[in-house]
């Protein structure tokens, strides 16, 4: 029996397999502040109730939420032996950002010993707003960038691997689509729970796959 | 233009009832993560009703070209242009 994964799945999977190895790619680029290490990423249909467990923040300081918005399925050929389906998808991405708000002197300007400011902007005037506690916020950025690496990078046929060494469904599994792409980002924030996130809403499309 | 409005206030409640969905759909996740180990991350409860109006936002934006496109003929193609 083959390996079969549900689209949401398939988007988390996408995710979580490639995550290593963009978070380790942007950040020799230069593109993020440090590599990240893999969220939690979670589909709320599968969260089992918490039975007393609860997750560390401070080591868990990010998770990332999967959900199908919508779905719409067309048969383009007078015989309907074809499907094409587009699915619509939210992630979102979110951080706790509590440790952000401790400096209560968040955006001073910085000054070295002489006295002299320690970042200028172009025309050489000290620079006024320079935020020194941003591990959250750097965190959600750090998140987006390897969400959207890992999605720009698998936008045309993304494909999930899934090999099982022994049993009676060994072999190697491919799950596919034919195009993944960004569509848009918002954010995201609740002050009340000192939470920052980002939203990105997502398209997969699956082209002419045959209605068996 | 009195044509538009005339079909606004007729497809109000289908804007209202579209906002409700909404609101319970996010109301639902949300609860579902308050009762996960991820109870940190859930939202607060005006944190959810922001979110609502964000995700409405959005599909109030479709929904009226949806009804538009279905209600509002072109001047051309209406009876006795």
């Amino acid at each position: 029996m083959a390996i079969i994964l549900d689209e949401v799945t398939f988007l988390i999977r996408l995710l979580s397999d490639n995550w290593s190895a963009a978070s380790t790619t942007l950040n020799s680029a230069n593109k993020i502040h440090s590599a990240v290490p893999a969220p939690k990423f979670i589909d709320v249909r599968s969260l089992e109730p918490k039975q007393g467990r609860r997750v560390d923040a401070d080591s868990d300081s990010a998770i990332v939420v999967v959900y199908e918005d919508s779905n719409s399925t067309e048969h383009p050929t007078i015989d309907h032996a074809i499907r094409n389906e587009t699915f619509n998808f939210t992630i979102h991405a979110r951080v706790l950002y509590r440790r952000d708000l401790e400096n209560a002197d968040n955006a001073a300007t910085q000054y070295n010993a002489s006295g002299a400011p320690t970042m200028t902007n172009a025309s050489g005037a000290a620079v006024a707003y320079q935020p020194v506690k941003t591990t959250g916020r750097d965190r959600l950025q750090s998140v987006y960038r390897i969400i959207r690496h890992i999605i720009e990078n698998n936008s045309l046929r993304p494909t999930v691997t899934t090999i099982i060494s022994s049993g009676s469904n060994a072999g190697t599994h491919k799950e596919t689509a034919e195009t993944l792409k960004i569509t848009g980002r918002s954010e995201a924030n609740d002050r009340g729970k000192k939470l920052l996130g980002y939203k990105l809403s997502v398209e997969l499309k699956r082209h002419g796959r045959s209605v068996i | 233009m009195y044509l538009f409005r005339d079909i606004m206030s007729e497809q109000g409640p289908i804007i209202l009832r579209l906002f409700d969905e909404i609101l319970q759909r996010e109301i639902e996740r949300n609860e579902i993560l308050k009762d996960s180990p991820y109870e940190e991350f859930a939202y607060s409860n005006e944190g959810v009703m922001d979110e609502a109006i964000r995700a409405f936002d959005v599909a109030y934006k479709s929904e009226i070209t949806k009804i538009v496109k279905e209600q509002v003929k072109p001047p051309a193609l209406r009876k006795g242009r």
